[in-house]
């Protein structure tokens, strides 16, 4: 018998109804062949790596995620954040509605009287309004906040926490390049041979890169991996090298490096003398010191032999001649990773270039595995932070406050009156808190802080100082958007219910200069509302309240938006809101400031079917739009002049050159010392993102990782007469928590070291971290100051016991 | 005819079974305080009596290829399927998720794993599944332990925040009419090795009655839309 269509899709219906009835459906029930779940595209929401996922959505729910094998980061698989990374939507205690402090509780208000708080605090004090915002906002939101603080109030102060975060890898770019962001991207990550983690450990920070780079090792590649760390890490059983080097001593591993490379003369001549210049530290400092000729950087680098390096790393002098051998071959392509190592250090600009220098000076640059490329931990540190320049001193597009040829062209793009941005840049992030933490009559002058999208009362260094006296003074007032409840929160006056992630469109911008968006899919739960949304209805609020600042120079107000028939859209009113893609309308708005630094960004419906794309996107003479690999390299970077194999445009020198420096090795600003005899390092681990404030939510994750603990090599638990599990009191002049130590644990630091990862809100190690930074970047030091450990005193209060303890 | 009727009803029993299944997965997989090593309930049911033999086996009895004498190693559907199933699901956020660790781990490196993941082992009533993928070398990227590192690291925590999380459930796979192949309710992305978990040392519910073919999917067409995301 010859089935045909017909008769075939009866019974297939016929056998899905019978399932059907199975299940307890009604057999009458069309049979559904989609299954009711629809499919669609969005970055990850957690790290910077920006892989993508496919949500699955059924009934306004996720309920499910899968890897896109469409995206060339990850190529179809996740890291077990990513794969859980719907249910960060679904902890019980969502924020819903906007929270008022009254009475020292938080009590429900409408969005209306939120808006009006928000509105007479700035109108009171417009100078001492200041925003705390994150590489976590998409592009439209930073770009909005951005526009509202410096193109609306004349106010610069505002600061992302990318300034916690990546902010001596852009000082590092701009001293060596004249221009941020990596030139590579993890295309290197498939044609390197070697591979060196600089202070840092992609097997639980950056996952998907780091698989990236070993499963090549599964079918049958060679890569060398090097594991260049203060302690054993998940990533160290990778490595074919471990290099343990002394606290703050990375400088000097990078130095031995350049020493080599000069002594064994395998320093890559041609392409040295044809594209780099040489820099040495200035007096006084500045981010671009002073030019230096070869022979002076062959002198000042003479001092730091094998031997030297290892006298004061500890690194073993065969093994730095081993890094000086790998350098000085030209049949290898070598890739350098890092990413909180190097940038939270008190030196963090200098070691980034330290480490661009060893690429630079030995030629591994440029060509495909050949490549220093640094990480971000959040999903649009490079996006919004960087790009959109929400920091204190930047303007969109790379441009800077302090240059007056780029006020103007910011103000005319914004289409406003002359003069109106501040000519002075604004607090970046420790000094915002320290002004909010004094008391304005001894001239703190930050009183109204508002908090997007991240959570400073756990993350910023020394909390003591710099956050709580802030929430402790009644005549500040701290506003914060969030998600859920959190250490910031708890402190704040007044509380904004976000939306989150897939609840609203977006645009992130990932570590490989990669611009990608995606669609609201489901609703936020109950009254949370869009952060970019908060915003614009913050500035119409004032230009209701009649600040001129509002206005630009036709009158018009700063977000005004119109349809394609050009009519105004409210879309400050949140049931107008939806009617228009407000992300759309910023974004294209927002792409002509990306040319002035060669970051051209494609129009946002080139971004909806693609699975982001890599700037430089240049649009190709028949219409379509190309991406840019490896930027400042002839073969494909479209900006380097005809014919050039090399061509750094935005040389700081402004001739072509990238530059090599040439940095000392100088203390931390604290070490141990007899009474603080340990370093304490922090950081994170696999299955948290950060403060945790959504994967401590979601149960898989929190069963893996569900507290702090702080690790310690057996020796010193032994002398300190502590068992594995005791709890102890973890120390610094700063401050002190009690912790559960574990002893070769998910790493293993050395005899004198300590780890405690960062994650945990009911244990903040932040009240015991410094926060002495980079004087360049302004990075705090979060991975090594002194401290001490202590039995706690058999008259403390017990913990809760554990079952087998 | 009878038979048919028999296999029709057995296609809606296993539906309905692995909806609740799914359910109970789902409040198991979710809730509750601290980490308990996994023993998860098994729901009480009415005896379902004698099981017939699945579809593919009477189709596999009546197959040339058996009566030329190669072993086929056919293997009855379990009368136990449900207790069978419930630690699968209760490993697992969603259908499609990458299941948790029930046990501990040290280093997290992969031969640490595929000493017993590798092929797969069956020891003493514990049962290490082989991996459906292959190339795959850190593990605990996407494999998280269902507990810390040790045990008194998770008495310190705090209580858990409750996650209303309603996981996608696979309602298992279709088939286009009596007699025929039933479809693939997922996804065969990172899911290759069909044997990992359709093998002989498979879950019994799970297990094929002809593990002597190899070319799955010759005869088992991936359901569109349950089988996940569009691929490449």
């Amino acid at each position: 018998m010859e089935l045909d269509r017909r008769s075939f899709v009866k019974l297939t219906a016929m056998a899905a109804a019978t399932a059907a009835a199975g299940s307890g459906e009604t057999a009458d029930a069309a049979p559904d062949p989609q299954a009711g779940v629809t499919w669609d595209k969005a970055p990850c929401r957690f790290c910077g790596t920006g892989c993508h996922v496919q949500v699955g959505v059924k009934q306004g729910r996720v309920v499910a995620v899968a890897g896109d094998r469409k995206a060339d980061v990850n190529r179809g698989l996740l890291c077990v954040k990513g794969y859980h990374v719907g249910l960060a939507l679904y902890g019980e205690d969502r924020l819903t509605t906007p929270l008022l402090k009254q009475g020292g509780k938080h009590v429900p208000i409408s969005w209306d009287r939120a808006l009006d708080v928000i509105a007479e605090r700035i109108l009171a004090d417009p100078g001492g309004f200041a925003i705390y915002g994150s590489g976590q906002w998409t592009i439209p939101e930073g770009y909005a906040a951005q526009k509202l603080m410096k193109a609306g109030l004349s106010n610069n102060h505002i600061d992302p926490n990318a300034r916690l975060c990546m902010a001596s890898a852009v000082t590092g770019f701009l001293a060596t390049y004249g221009v941020d962001e990596p030139a590579g991207c993890y295309d290197d990550l498939d044609a390197c041979d070697v591979l060196i983690n600089w202070g840092n450990n992609p097997a639980e920070m950056h996952p998907i890169l780091f698989s990236r780079v070993i499963d090549r090792r599964s079918r049958g590649e060679e890569v060398t991996i090097i594991d260049l760390s203060t302690r054993r890490t998940r990533s160290t059983g990778y490595a074919n090298h471990y290099l343990e080097f002394r606290p703050h001593t990375d400088l000097a591993v990078a130095n031995g490096i350049l020493h080599l490379l000069i002594a064994n003369d395998t320093w890559h001549q041609e392409f040295v003398e044809q594209h780099c210049a040489f820099k040495a530290d200035s007096e006084p400092p500045s981010l671009h010191g002073r030019s230096i000729s070869f022979e002076e950087f062959k002198a000042g680098i003479a001092e730091w032999t094998p031997e030297r390096v290892e006298e004061v790393s500890g690194v073993p002098a065969r093994d730095i001649r081993m890094l000086g051998d790998l350098f000085g071959r030209r049949d290898l392509r070598i890739t350098s990773l890092w990413c909180m190592g190097m940038n939270q250090h008190t030196r963090g600009t200098a070691i980034n270039t330290l480490v661009h220098a060893c690429h630079l000076l030995s030629g591994h640059f440029g060509r495909p595995g050949d490549a220093p490329t640094s990480l971000t931990g959040q999903p649009s540190a490079c996006g919004t932070a960087r790009e959109v320049g929400t920091l204190a001193h930047l303007l969109p597009g790379g441009r800077l406050v302090e240059n007056a040829e780029h006020r103007k062209q910011a103000e005319e793009i914004w289409g406003l009156p002359a003069g109106r941005i501040r000519d002075k840049m604004g607090y970046h992030t420790v000094k915002m808190f320290e002004q909010w933490s004094k008391p304005a009559a001894e001239g703190g002058d930050v009183s109204t802080l508002w908090v997007q999208v991240t959570n400073p009362g756990q993350t910023l260094p020394n909390r003591h100082k710099l956050f709580d006296p802030g929430v402790a003074d009644p005549d500040k007032f701290l506003i914060v958007s969030d998600v859920y409840p959190t250490a910031t929160t708890v402190g704040a006056d007044l509380i904004l219910p976000s939306a989150m992630w897939v609840e609203k469109n977006g645009i992130f911008g990932n570590s490989e200069r990669r611009t990608q968006q995606w669609f609201k899919m489901v609703d936020p739960p109950g009254d949370a509302r869009d952060d970019v949304w908060q915003v614009i209805a913050v500035a119409r609020r004032l230009h209701e309240k009649g600040h001129e600042g509002m206005k630009d120079a036709s009158g018009a107000f700063l977000f005004d938006v119109r349809d394609a028939s050009g009519e105004a859209v409210p879309v400050w009113d949140w049931k107008r809101f939806r009617d228009f893609n407000v992300d759309r309308a910023l974004f294209d708005e927002y792409r002509s400031f990306s040319r002035l630094k060669h970051k051209d960004l494609a129009p946002y419906d080139v971004y909806v079917k693609a699975r982001g794309l890599r700037w430089p996107v240049v649009e190709q003479p028949d219409g379509s739009w190309r991406e840019t690999r490896f930027r400042f390299s002839g073969f494909d970077d479209p900006y380097v002049a005809e014919g050039k194999e090399f061509d750094f445009y935005h040389s700081p020198t402004k001739d072509g050159r990238a530059q090599i420096w040439l940095r000392p090795v100088d203390p931390p600003p604290e070490s141990p010392d007899a009474e603080w005899p340990l370093w304490l390092c922090t950081g994170r681990v696999l299955e948290h993102w950060h403060t945790a404030s959504m994967t401590m939510r979601i149960p898989p994750l929190r069963r893996a990782m569900p507290n702090a603990y702080v690790e310690m090599h057996r020796d010193d638990a032994r002398s300190l007469g502590v068992d594995d599990g005791e709890v102890v009191v973890v120390e610094t002049r700063r401050g002190s928590i009690e912790l559960p130590v574990w002893i070769g644990g998910r790493g293993d630091p050395p005899v004198g070291t300590l780890f405690v990862p960062f994650f945990d809100e009911d244990r903040l190690i932040n009240d015991l971290t410094l926060d002495a930074h980079d004087p360049f970047s302004k990075q705090p030091d979060f991975k090594k100051c002194a401290a001490r450990v202590r039995k706690r005193s058999p008259f403390a209060e017990p913990l809760r016991e554990g079952a087998d303890g | 005819m009878a038979r048919q009727e028999a296999g029709g009803r057995l296609v809606g029993v296993v539906a309905a079974v692995g909806v609740v299944i799914a359910g109970i997965g789902l409040v198991t997989g979710t809730s509750g305080g601290r980490y308990e090593p996994v023993v998860p309930p098994v729901v009480a049911r009415p005896d379902p009596g004698p099981v017939p033999p699945a579809r593919s086996h009477a189709e596999l009895e009546s197959n040339p290829w058996r009566k030329r004498g190669v072993p086929p190693g056919l293997v009855a559907a379990s009368a136990d399927g449900d207790g069978e199933l419930a630690p699968r699901e209760s490993r697992r956020a969603f259908d499609g998720a990458p299941p948790t660790i029930p046990h501990p781990v040290s280093t997290g490196s992969a031969g640490e794993c595929l000493a017993c993941h590798g092929q797969g082992v069956v020891l003493g009533g514990r049962r290490a599944s082989a991996l459906p993928h292959a190339e795959l070398a850190s593990c605990t990227q996407c494999h998280a332990p269902e507990q810390a590192g040790f045990t008194r690291l998770a008495a310190n925590a705090a209580a858990e925040v409750g996650n209303d999380w309603r996981g996608f459930a696979s309602e298992g796979g279709s088939i286009a009419y009596d007699g025929a192949p039933p479809s693939v309710p997922h996804a065969d992305w990172m899911r290759e090795n069909c044997d990992a978990c359709h093998g002989p040392g498979g879950r019994a519910p799970l297990r094929t009655s002809h593990p002597g073919r190899q070319s799955c999917l010759q005869c088992h067409p991936l359901a569109a839309a349950t089988a996940g995301p569009p691929g490449p």
